[in-house]
C-alpha cells in the first residue's frame, strides 16, 4: 500500500486531475484505508478551490 | 502655563490628526469600500489603539504596531458583514435573491484573506500559484515558464500549500466549509 507520505505528495495533482491512472488507482485505495489522508485530502481540496476563486475574481477584476 | 498648556493640546491634537490621517490610509489599503465605511472603521480602529497603547513597546515601530491593529480590525469588519450578509440571506424567499445579496461581500473577504496569507510566501511561489490555479497550467507548463524542472514545481507547490493549509485567516474560512 501507498505510504501516507507519498500520498500526501500526490494529493495536489489528484485533486487537479493530473495524476496518472496508475497513481490515481494507488492513491484512491490509500484514501480508502487511511482516515487522515482522507481528511488532508479534504482540507487541501478546500484550499485549492478558495485559491482558484481568488485568482478567478482578480482576473475579472483587473 | 496657560499657554503651555494649550501648546500641549495643540500638539496633541496634531498628533491626533496625523495618527488618525496614517490609519484612515492603511484602511483603505486593506479594504475597498465606501467611505462611509472607511469612516466607521478608521473610528474603529482607533478605540482599538487606544485600548491597545501598553502594547506598543517601541514608539520608533509604531507603523507595523498600527498595521497589525488596522488588519485586524479590517479582518473583523470583513467577517461581521460576512455574518450580516448571512443572516439576511436567510430571510430572502428565492434562491436568485439570495445570490444577489449574499455574494460581494464573500468575494471582498476571499480577495482580503487569500491576498494576506499569498504575502507569506516568496514571489515565486506566489507566481507558481498563479500560474496553477489562475491560469491552469500543469506542473511541465509552470517549469517551462520559469525555468525550473518538473518535480521541483511539483514539491515547492505542495510545501507552499501545506503552509497556506495553516495559515491561521485561511482556516477560519476552509474550516467553516
Amino acid at each position: 500500500m501507498m505510504s501516507c507520505r507519498r500520498a500526501q505528495e500526490w494529493l495536489e495533482a489528484y485533486i487537479r486531475g493530473d495524476l496518472s491512472p496508475e497513481l490515481a488507482d494507488q492513491l484512491e485505495r490509500h484514501l480508502a484505508e487511511c482516515e487522515a489522508c482522507r481528511l488532508r485530502y479534504e482540507e487541501l481540496k478546500r484550499v485549492i478551490m478558495l485559491l482558484k476563486r481568488f485568482f478567478a475574481l482578480k482576473q475579472r477584476l483587473a | 502655563m496657560y499657554s503651555v498648556e494649550r501648546k500641549a493640546t495643540f500638539a496633541e491634537h496634531q498628533f491626533y490628526s496625523a495618527l488618525r490621517e496614517q490609519v484612515e490610509r492603511l484602511v483603505r489599503r486593506y479594504c475597498r469600500t465606501n467611505d462611509d465605511d472607511v469612516a466607521d472603521l478608521t473610528q474603529e480602529c482607533m478605540l482599538r489603539i487606544y485600548l491597545s497603547l501598553d502594547s506598543l513597546r517601541d514608539v520608533e515601530r509604531i507603523e507595523p504596531w498600527l498595521r497589525v491593529i488596522v488588519r485586524n480590525a479590517v479582518y473583523s469588519w470583513y467577517r461581521e458583514r460576512k455574518r450580516e450578509q448571512e443572516v439576511y440571506t436567510l430571510g430572502l424567499e428565492t434562491e436568485h435573491e439570495a445570490k444577489t445579496y449574499s455574494f460581494p461581500v464573500d468575494e471582498m473577504l476571499l480577495q482580503f484573506v487569500v491576498q494576506e496569507a499569498l504575502q507569506t510566501l516568496s514571489e515565486s511561489e506566489q507566481r507558481m500559484f498563479e500560474l496553477r490555479y489562475g491560469h491552469g497550467l500543469s506542473y511541465r507548463e509552470i517549469a517551462q515558464q520559469m525555468g525550473l524542472n518538473e518535480e521541483a514545481v511539483r514539491k515547492r507547490i505542495t510545501r507552499a500549500l501545506a503552509r497556506l493549509k495553516a495559515h491561521p485567516m485561511i482556516r477560519s474560512i476552509t474550516d467553516g466549509w
